[in-house]
């Protein structure tokens, strides 16, 4: 798989940074549904900014999802 | 500037918008419901996490104008790796914010922490701890001659222990319910408001990171496995699918709780082994102390 195709997560509860194929990610509620999340459970964040599910992601971004939890 | 929240009817905030909007809803509440009124002085019941953080935040920007001095208090129940993290949030938060921070160990209250009673009783924790919590806050608050106590139970806290009390087969114990607790008049009892009422848990979580607190967003190591957390992940399923859901509870909850107040209103009495305010003989803390002791 290409590296520049991937997208590092950090999982904020787990305290650890996973990496997620891009294929068929296009924004923050494709990722969410890849990692099989329920959004009302979670805030996340683009490159440290608080971003809603329609924000688009690429490979250059730094996401982080926080447990509202 | 980048939205951060879409809420129900599809409106767009953006980070300066949510702030006035989250921080709107909170002072509407206490405004609705007379939570402070004049000559009151709160009492933050602190944990260090988001909501009472919130909290606190809410309360020292009205009480800052006013050139008045808020206080808080932290109870520590000795919970290993998880309390230590949040009192060291809250003593920074305390700092930065000038807020008057008292901490009661009880430890040093009862002579052990949740940890050794879990050793000992076969009971829930959550039980324990709440049992702890609720009348350490009570008898301080009263020390510290607070005439109210802001708690952080948001919307989901709320419709969760709604739920709770209909599966348990008690409704009635929602009687106690509601932004402002502790209607029962009792001169040792001080009562409690809740000005994140109508606030979802992910709206606290996202007013909590705009403002850059730092607070620890990880779950009481005790209460994963509790009833509560089942009831939680079903309803945020619920939510998921059924957008309201959550604020459908509360509303209607609101409309009946009334005649549920009508129905169960249980004299406070003073507990015979520690005059503290109870609704039984013995309060919950000195039956759990009476165990305690008995199992040494």
């Amino acid at each position: 798989m290409n590296k520049m195709n991937k997208i590092k997560v950090f999982l904020e509860r787990d305290e650890k940074t996973i990496e997620i194929s891009l294929k068929n990610i296009n924004n923050i509620e494709d990722l969410l549904k890849h990692l099989n999340i329920n959004p009302v459970t979670v805030v996340v964040t683009k490159n440290n900014e608080v971003s809603t599910e329609q924000e688009k992601i690429t490979s250059k971004d730094n996401i982080k999802i926080i447990s509202v939890v | 500037m980048s939205i951060v929240y879409i809420d129900q009817s599809k409106k767009k905030y953006n980070k300066s918008q949510f702030i006035r909007y989250f921080e709107s809803k909170a002072l509407r509440t206490i405004r609705k419901y007379n939570m402070f009124e004049k000559g009151d002085k709160i009492l933050i019941a602190l944990s260090g996490g988001k909501d009472s953080v919130a909290t606190a935040h809410i309360f020292n920007n009205i009480l800052s104008k006013r050139g008045e001095k808020l206080h808080a208090l932290l109870i520590d129940e000795g919970i290993p790796g998880y309390r230590d993290k949040t009192i060291k949030d809250a003593k920074k938060f305390c700092k930065d914010e000038n807020i008057e921070l008292t901490i009661v160990s009880t430890k040093k209250e009862f002579k052990f922490g949740l940890t050794d009673a879990l050793k000992k009783l076969n009971d829930n924790p959550c039980n324990i701890c709440g049992a702890m919590r609720r009348y350490l806050l009570n008898k301080y608050a009263r020390k510290l001659k607070a005439t109210k106590v802001a708690t952080g139970h948001n919307l989901d806290d709320e419709a969760q222990t709604v739920l709770m009390n209909q599966y348990k087969g008690n409704p009635k114990l929602s009687a106690k319910l509601g932004p402002i607790t502790g209607v029962v008049e009792h001169k040792k009892f001080i009562k409690r408001i809740k000005p994140l009422y109508f606030i979802t848990e992910k709206e606290v979580t996202i007013y909590t990171t705009l403002k850059g607190f730092q607070v620890d967003f990880s779950e009481c190591p005790n209460a994963r496995d509790s009833f509560r957390s089942t009831v939680r992940d079903q309803l945020n399923d619920l939510e998921n699918k059924f957008p309201g859901t959550k604020n459908g509870i509360i509303n209607s909850f609101l409309q009946q709780l009334p005649k549920l107040r009508q129905t169960k209103l249980s004299k406070i009495i003073n507990c015979k082994s520690c005059s503290e305010p109870s609704t039984k003989p013995t309060c919950s803390m000195c039956l759990i102390l009476e165990k305690y002791k008995s199992k040494a």
